[in-house]
């Protein structure tokens, strides 16, 4: 069994690892999982998605994206 | 006598010399005043017009006066609602705080070939929350973060059954994150503090657009519903979690956590977490034209955390240009169990995105996977399911309906098959 979970861990890793290959073209593009906070508009936060309580919503904006840049 | 005809001709003459002269006279002063008449109606017009003129001038300034005071009177008001909508501020200019998340409620069915039931649940593929993000950047492009998140949820759908139909869920608010961070663009990100472990969510890759009806953890759907042993009309305290797992690494823990920065769409997470329980992955996110990938896979050991040596998990989707799309997960973990088989699971999604009309998108899949050896040996889950979301970004709102069938296949056991429906609504706040 452990050799079936070796296996199937292993086509996983020859997948992503085979992207490493073409890794270097493409463009950058920052995965976001859609059962946490969905991307998008929100219906009374309007198009930042999130109530801004300090701060501008552009400031928000670019501190997001280098969290996001840097944890995945 | 010559003279009076002289004298009377002279008069006469004269007479006739001074009417023309008079009419002479006349007929010059005539042409005088005409012109004068002219002359003076040219001015008049003149005048006329630039009095209209003036007028004007003067009616539009008034408007302006009266409007100018009218924004006065307007002003303050604003400046008072300013002040109303800036209930918390900060002397710093560079802090930022934000307020987020989402209400995600449906009508769950279940079926276990022994009884069938209606829920009003809380959706835990998205479960419903509220969050508090913080950032502040500070010297040399180093931010400063932080991030407290609570899971509002009454009646989990992972939580009900034919047992326990109301009121299922015991504690209503779960902490799910609360955490400090500490990241730059050239050196990662490091976080301290309860939230994702660096494995979690490797199983769970997916850009289907249905995640919220239907996704690799497909237990979050029903997991505690009953299974019914056809066989011995017995209902067993067997659930759908018992026998399902997509080994989606250690979750969220207590842990400090490093991100590098991303190269070329690769980085790499390692956690350690409290329960001495350690965890790497390495995850992956690219766009090649209109074709986003993304994938991740990692490896645990859940320590105390679990009673398992280590956990496997890894998954991979792709999005294609023209909507469709393919996502595979699997994972699997190695027991420290005499005698036990090592459970695998795996599990696959092909999906379709497409836009009815411009202000909204709908997705649908499909998907089956199998859990085998989990609760004991030769044990086989299998399920498939079909899902369907309808988008509408500019209400933060997704409606979304899904079916899903479980068959669970056990040695000298009949158990019925247990189909599930929902359909419900995430409301994005």
């Amino acid at each position: 069994m452990r050799l079936k979970i070796l296996i199937i861990f292993l086509q996983i890793a020859v997948l992503v690892g085979s992207l490493a290959l073409v890794g270097c073209g493409g463009d950058p593009w920052t995965y976001q999982a859609d059962r946490e906070l969905k991307p998008g508009p929100g219906i009374l936060s309007g198009e930042d998605g999130e109530f801004t309580v300090i701060g501008s919503s552009d400031q928000n904006d670019q501190a997001e994206k280098q969290t996001k840049k840097n944890t995945q | 006598m010559k003279m009076k005809r002289y004298v009377r001709a002279a008069a006469v003459g004269a007479t006739f010399a001074l009417c023309l002269t008079t009419q002479g006279f006349a007929s010059g002063s005539g042409a005088i005043d005409n012109d004068m008449l002219q002359e003076l109606k040219r001015m008049i017009e003149q005048q006329q017009a630039q009095i209209d003129k003036q007028a004007a001038e003067i009616a539009e300034l008034k408007e302006q006066v009266a409007g100018a005071s009218e924004v006065q009177a307007v002003e303050p008001d604003k400046a008072d609602m300013v002040e109303t909508d800036k209930m918390v501020s900060s002397r710093l200019s560079n802090v930022n705080l934000s307020l987020y998340g989402h209400i995600n409620k449906a009508a769950l069915f279940v079926d276990n070939g022994d009884s069938s039931k209606w829920y009003f649940v809380d959706n835990i593929n998205s479960q419903t929350r509220l969050g508090l993000r913080a950032n502040v950047e500070t010297v040399h492009n180093w931010n400063v973060g932080g991030r407290i998140e609570y899971g509002i949820v009454s009646n989990a759908s992972s939580d009900v059954n034919q047992l326990n139909t109301h009121d299922a869920t015991s504690t209503n608010f779960k902490l799910r994150w609360a955490e400090v961070s500490f990241n730059n663009e050239q050196f990662g990100k490091l976080s301290l503090g309860k939230g994702d472990s660096a494995s979690n969510g490797s199983s769970e890759v997916d850009l289907s657009g249905t995640t919220v009806a239907s996704y690799a953890g497909y237990s979050d759907m029903a997991g505690s519903a009953l299974w019914y042993d056809g066989g011995t009309g017995v209902v067993t305290d067997l659930e759908i979690g018992d026998v399902f797992s997509n080994f989606d690494g250690l979750s969220r823990t207590d842990r400090i956590r490093y991100d590098t920065p991303s190269f070329a769409g690769f980085s790499v997470a390692a956690s350690a977490s409290s329960g001495e329980a350690y965890d790497g992955a390495l995850w992956y996110s690219r766009k090649f034209g209109d074709t986003k990938i993304a994938g991740a896979v990692a490896l645990a050991n859940p320590g105390d955390l679990k009673s398992v040596d280590s956990i496997y998990s890894g998954s991979i989707s792709a999005k294609f240009p023209m909507g469709f799309n393919a996502t595979f997960s699997a994972g699997g973990q190695e027991l420290d169990e005499p005698g036990r088989d090592d459970p695998v699971n795996w599990w696959a999604k092909l999906g379709y995105q497409v836009k009815f009309y411009e202000a909204a998108t709908t997705s649908f899949s499909i998907d089956y996977g199998e859990t085998t050896d989990l609760d004991q040996n030769n044990d086989k889950l299998k399920s498939w399911a079909l899902a369907a979301v309808h988008n509408i970004p500019d209400w933060g709102t997704e409606l979304y309906l899904a079916y899903r069938l479980h068959q669970l296949d056990r040695d000298a056991t009949d158990f019925d098959d247990i189909h599930v429906f929902w359909s419900g609504a995430r409301v994005k706040f």
